[in-house]
């Protein structure tokens, strides 16, 4: 099982991209979630998104939206969010899945 | 044959007088248990109107923040501040939840988290009050306010 605290990422999830400001969702999709993609198997990956700041929308949507765009297929990505926990606000799980739903659209499109 | 009266008559005195006092005892149980309920209602009501208060303190908030952000040029309202507000949105929000069990409005926090805070450090701003950003938080603010969950009653 692998456990996935976004805290420990960071307490302030910041902007889209890196080079916007630091702990962006760019750089939690390549250095924490794409690596536990490649070494657990989907079923296993278990992502805790308490105990942070609160969450931009833009985070959210490079970090969860953007693993469609690095090649990870939509059902895959839609499991993430059956292993995501979120008590503090349960509207964030569905707003990723919204995100994963639009970018696999925008992917069908291109 | 009269000392078996008083006798008798002694005896149904004290009987009489303990139902009487279980009686009032009852009563006075009864009156209390009454009392407390009434006091934990109206508590209850108190907190859920103060919380109805400071929800739509803090939307208000999140929504002045917001508007300032995306359509004043020189605004010093920065992109974490409308973060900070939105979560202490959906705090508020939980608690009231907790009080009462009805529903948060999940659909319209999405909505509002999303035109308040998506690319907020690289879209171009200012932005017009008719652009449909504005419009939707706008909207989703209004439909908070217009929740099950935020209406004051008398009822619950």
């Amino acid at each position: 099982m692998k456990y996935i605290n976004v805290i420990d990422f960071s307490e302030f999830p910041g902007p889209r991209y890196e080079r916007i400001g630091p702990n962006s969702g760019e750089k939690f999709r390549e250095t924490i979630l794409l690596p536990a993609l490649r070494t657990a198997p989907i079923e296993e990956i278990t992502i805790n998104l308490d105990g942070t700041a609160g969450y931009g929308s833009s985070f959210l949507e490079e970090a969860f939206g953007g693993l469609i765009r690095r090649g990870i297929d939509h059902d895959t990505a839609l499991k993430i969010c059956n292993n995501l926990i979120s008590k503090e606000d349960d509207s964030l799980i569905e707003e990723i899945r919204i995100y994963i739903n639009e970018a696999a659209e925008s992917a069908k499109n291109v | 044959m009269s000392e078996d009266i008083i006798k008798f008559l002694q005896i149904a005195f004290w009987i009489a007088s303990v139902i009487l006092v279980i009686i009032t005892i009852s009563i006075h149980m009864f009156g209390w248990r009454v009392n407390n309920k009434n006091a934990l209602n109206l508590a209850i009501k108190k907190d859920i109107n103060e919380s109805i208060d400071r929800t739509t303190k803090a939307l208000i908030e999140l929504e002045d923040a917001a508007c300032s952000f995306w359509m004043e040029k020189d605004s010093k309202i920065k992109s974490y501040q409308i973060i900070n507000l939105h979560t202490r949105l959906v705090i508020n929000l939980k608690v009231l939840n907790h009080l009462r069990g009805k529903a948060i409005p999940s659909h319209e926090i999405i909505l509002l988290r999303r035109h308040c805070t998506m690319d907020a450090e690289s879209s171009k701003r200012p932005i017009s009050a008719a652009a449909q950003r504005i419009r939707i938080i706008s909207k989703s603010v209004n439909s908070i306010l217009d929740s099950e969950l935020m209406k004051k009653s008398w009822k619950d």
